[in-house]
C-alpha cells in the first residue's frame, strides 16, 4: 500500500510542470459593439536542459568516480553557456520564428488585437519546456461570425 | 517583547520587489480616461502549475473601455518577494488610456495578406 502510494507520488512530482513567468507584453486593445471578439492562442516550445539537475541527478544514481567525471563534463559545457539568460539552455531558439504567420492563419483578416506575449518554463525535473505563447482576440463582424 | 514581536510581523510581511518585464504602447494624444488592471497569484514554495490569471488583464481592460482603444499600455510583470523566498507574489499590472471611438484595425480597409506574405506592400501599378 505505502509502496503503491510513494510511486503514485514520484509519478506526479515527475509529470506535474511548474510554470515560472518571465515576461507578459499586452498590445493595444480595441473593442467595438459592432464587431465580435474570437479570442485565439498559439504556443510554441522548445525543449531545454537544466545542467544543474543534470549533475544533481547524476549524483543520485551514479557511483561517486563516474558522477565526478560526469561534473567534469557538465562543468566544461557550462564555461560555454555562461551570461544572462531567461530559463534553461535550448539547442535552437528558431521555434519562435513562425510566430507572425500562426497569428496570420489564426485570424485571416489581420484584425487583431488585444495581443499579448507570454515567455515562460514548464519547470520538469531536469527537462524545462521553454514556451512561448501568444494570446489575442480576432475582431469579426457579427455577420463574419456565424 | 512586544516590539521584538511587532518588528518580526514587519519582516515577515514586508517584501522586496523585482522587475521582471516592461513593456510600453504607442501612447495617444487624448490621454484623459486612464484605465489600470491588476492580476496577481500568490506562490507558496514555488508551486505555480500555470500562468492563467495573466488572462484577466486583457479582459478587465477591455471592459473598462468597451467601445474605443486601449492605448499606451504599459505592462510591468513583478515578483515581490517575503522572508526566506518560502512564498512570494507574482502581479502583472497594466496601466494606459482609452481613447473612444477610435477603432485602427477595426474601421478601416485592411488589406488581406497571404500568411507568406513579409507585410510589405507592393508598388503601385502606373
Amino acid at each position: 500500500m505505502l509502496k503503491k502510494f510513494c510511486f503514485s507520488l514520484i509519478c506526479i512530482v515527475l509529470t506535474s510542470g511548474c510554470a515560472v513567468l518571465h515576461s507578459v507584453q499586452i498590445g493595444e486593445i480595441e473593442s467595438s459593439t459592432e464587431l465580435v471578439s474570437v479570442p485565439f492562442e498559439i504556443k510554441v516550445s522548445e525543449f531545454g536542459v537544466d545542467l544543474n539537475d543534470v549533475k544533481s541527478t547524476g549524483r543520485i544514481l551514479m557511483d561517486k568516480k563516474s558522477s565526478d567525471q560526469a561534473n567534469d563534463v557538465l562543468t566544461a559545457i557550462q564555461y560555454f553557456q555562461m551570461g544572462p539568460h531567461t530559463g534553461a539552455g535550448v539547442y535552437s531558439i528558431s521555434y519562435v520564428d513562425h510566430l507572425e504567420n500562426k497569428v496570420r492563419e489564426q485570424c485571416p483578416s489581420g484584425r487583431i488585437t488585444g495581443l499579448m506575449s507570454i515567455r515562460e518554463t514548464a519547470e520538469y525535473p531536469v527537462v524545462k519546456g521553454e514556451i512561448v505563447k501568444i494570446k489575442g482576440f480576432c475582431l469579426k463582424s457579427k455577420r463574419e461570425n456565424l | 517583547m512586544k516590539l521584538g514581536i511587532v518588528g518580526l510581523v514587519l519582516i515577515l510581511l514586508s517584501g522586496c520587489v523585482s522587475l521582471n518585464s516592461v513593456s510600453l504602447t504607442s501612447v495617444p494624444v487624448e490621454r484623459g480616461q486612464k484605465v489600470r488592471a491588476e492580476s496577481e497569484r500568490f506562490i507558496f514554495m514555488g508551486f505555480n502549475f500555470d500562468n492563467d490569471y495573466v488572462n484577466s488583464v486583457t479582459t478587465d481592460l477591455k471592459t473598462q473601455c468597451p467601445n474605443g482603444t486601449v492605448s499606451g499600455l504599459l505592462t510591468k510583470s513583478e515578483s515581490i518577494n517575503y522572508f526566506l523566498y518560502i512564498f512570494w507574489k507574482s502581479r502583472i499590472t497594466a496601466t494606459g488610456y482609452c481613447v473612444p471611438g477610435k477603432m485602427a484595425s477595426g474601421s478601416d480597409v485592411i488589406k488581406k495578406r497571404r500568411p507568406t506574405d513579409d507585410g510589405t506592400e507592393e508598388p503601385a501599378v502606373q
